[in-house]
């Protein structure tokens, strides 16, 4: 097992940031799982597929290609818990989600997603090694989003 | 009209194709060994100069250097000038070795070398380590990106909620495994700040080394320069004796056959060099024009009718005229070989190149006489026409021979003599 998955958190990366709960998830990552490679880019069907199960057993209803309107901004997401107002994009190039995604609808979305008004785990499918790992970033991805909503709850 | 069926026809095609394969076979052996031929022809050509110039400049004494220069009017060859050379030579010779010698580097020379090796021997065992540390630190993937891209300092961009940021986590966390924690390193901050203080380190150290390798170089550099200038002091009228034999080659070498024999009419030991460099060079343009005329040519002829005769072969063997009827005389033309010539050709050539290379009766050259080196190498036994000085030779030795006989015939026919002998013979083929 890497130590730096349990031990690291988005918090402990990003200053100012606090614990978050330990790694959860059926599966417990073995070493071998992040073998450091250069896989073949994996394809918007079978990236949306592995976050959707990450998604699922967490506990979230996801409903997939649901359009989202962003004050005059519009896109659709990949994965959608409206209820949660979590969910994921996958961002291809064979989508045309790169298009889909201008600057302007990027930087509105960032802006709610600090202000906690939503949750949305953006993934370039550039920046996906492998399945496994796709499945871990989504796992701890969520991690962040139950501490962040805990916060809000307690501040109220 | 004898008729041939296609399977006979291919047979012959066939039969020619063989034939042409064996002469093609000959014919690349033979040019194998003309251009072996050819390339000592080089070296004995190189010689013949050699022999010629030491026996213009047999030393650089003064009576023989001014003879030679007056006879060849080369002034640059006159003891004076060459005498001047030596001189200067030596002079900045001299001058750069006692500037060497006086170069406190190079009178403790042993000393300072001997300290740059102590001080590199002593870098090497403390830059070695750091220098395979950061090899395979470099050697991680991601870790010089994370570093560029300020992971885990206050300049990383990535959010959490972009993949990104994971991405970089686990390539973190894999350098931290694999490179921190075998040195107690548990965080990317601490492996990389181990990195800049290794990196800087190894900077002023390799800086350091660097500095007395070029050090000891620069006096190594010296020394052998040293070493130089005293051999080249030491055979310095060697040299410039090769240096002005080589001056004589370049003045000689722009003089046609004759003309350089010509220049030594009067001296025979010179003559006789002179007449062994036009011989061998003549060995060597006869040899090029045979080796392209009688077995470059033909061998490219042969070339193509082998093809043709092959495919012959695959025509006439077709479905469509295996059982075709064809014209006897016609296909008997079509496919025959002229061996006859060929063994004509082979004749000449063989004889021609055994007179050429086995010739070694230059002083034979008169240059009184009307003669050229290829009848003397072969005694008119063959007569390469090709070749436009043999051609041009036979062409007017012809046209005299007939003014002769007609002569002769005027006046036999005066003295009412009859029955003088036939010159004809002795034109042999020079028509």
């Amino acid at each position: 097992m890497i130590r730096g998955l349990q031990r690291r958190t988005a918090a402990s990366i990003e200053p100012g940031r606090s614990q978050p709960s330990p790694r959860p998830g059926p599966k417990t990552p073995k070493r071998a799982d992040f073998e450091v490679t250069l896989p073949a880019v994996i394809s918007e069907r079978d990236g949306c597929q592995a976050l959707a199960r990450v998604f699922e057993q967490r506990g979230y209803a996801l409903a997939r290609n649901i359009p989202l309107e962003l004050g005059e901004h519009r896109f659709t997401a990949d994965g959608w818990d409206a209820a949660a107002r979590v969910g994921f994009e996958y961002l291809t190039h064979e989508a045309g989600d790169h298009l889909d995604l201008p600057p302007a609808v990027l930087a509105r979305l960032r802006e709610l997603i600090a202000a906690g008004e939503l949750y949305l785990l953006l993934i370039d499918q550039h920046e996906a090694d492998t399945l496994d790992d796709l499945s871990w970033a989504a796992h701890r991805f969520l991690d962040e989003v139950e501490r962040r909503k805990g916060a809000r709850s307690e501040g109220r | 009209m004898t008729q041939l069926i296609g399977y006979q026809v291919a047979e012959l095609a066939s039969q020619a194709a063989s034939a042409y394969q064996s002469e093609q076979q000959r014919l690349s052996e033979a040019d194998r060994q003309l251009a072996a031929e050819l390339e000592q022809l080089a070296a004995r050509e190189l010689q013949a100069w050699e022999q010629l110039t030491v026996t213009l400049i047999p030393g650089l004494v003064a009576e023989h250097l001014d003879w030679a220069a007056n006879l060849l009017r080369l002034p640059a060859i006159a003891s004076a000038q060459v005498q001047a050379r030596i001189a200067a030579e030596r002079r900045a010779l001299e001058d750069e070795l006692a500037a060497i010698e006086a170069n406190p580097d190079y009178i403790d020379r042993e000393l300072r070398i001997n300290e740059c090796a102590i001080h590199i021997a002593e870098l090497d065992p403390v830059i070695e380590p750091l220098a395979a540390s950061l090899g395979s630190l470099k050697a991680e993937p991601f870790f010089l990106s994370l570093v560029e891209i300020g992971y885990e300092t206050p300049r990383y961009r990535h959010k959490w909620y972009e993949l990104a940021f994971y991405r970089h986590w686990k390539y973190g966390d894999l350098v931290v495994e694999r490179w921190g924690e075998p040195r107690g390193l548990t965080t990317f901050t601490a492996v990389r700040e181990r990195w800049e203080q290794e990196s800087k380190a190894f900077a002023t150290l390799d800086g350091e080394r660097r500095k007395w390798l070029t050090e000891k170089q620069r006096i190594e550099q010296l020394a052998s320069r040293h070493t130089q200038l005293r051999e080249w002091l030491t055979n310095i009228e060697e040299r410039h004796w090769a240096q002005t034999r080589a001056r004589v080659h370049d003045h000689l070498s722009e003089l046609a056959d004759r003309d350089l024999m010509q220049l030594f009419a009067d001296y025979e030991p010179a003559l006789y060099a002179a007449k062994r460099v036009a011989g061998i060079a003549a060995k060597r343009r006869y040899l090029e024009a045979l080796r392209r005329e009688w077995v470059a040519a033909p061998l490219a002829h042969v070339q193509t009718k082998l093809s043709k005769a092959m495919r012959s072969v695959d025509k006439y063997l077709r479905p469509k005229h295996r059982h075709s009827w064809f014209d006897g005389a016609e296909m008997q033309r079509k496919f025959r070989v002229s061996e006859d010539s060929w063994d004509k050709r082979w004749r000449n050539l063989d004889t021609a190149r055994g007179r050429i290379v086995e010739f070694d009766r230059y002083d034979d050259f008169s240059l009184g006489r009307d003669v050229v080196w290829w009848h003397l190498m072969t005694e008119g036994e063959v007569k390469a026409r090709f070749i436009p000085e043999v051609a041009h030779y036979y062409q007017h030795r012809s046209t005299r021979a007939r003014g002769d006989d007609a002569r002769d015939l005027a006046i036999a026919a005066l003295a009412h003599e009859a029955g003088s002998a036939s010159s004809e013979s002795a034109f042999d083929d020079w028509s």
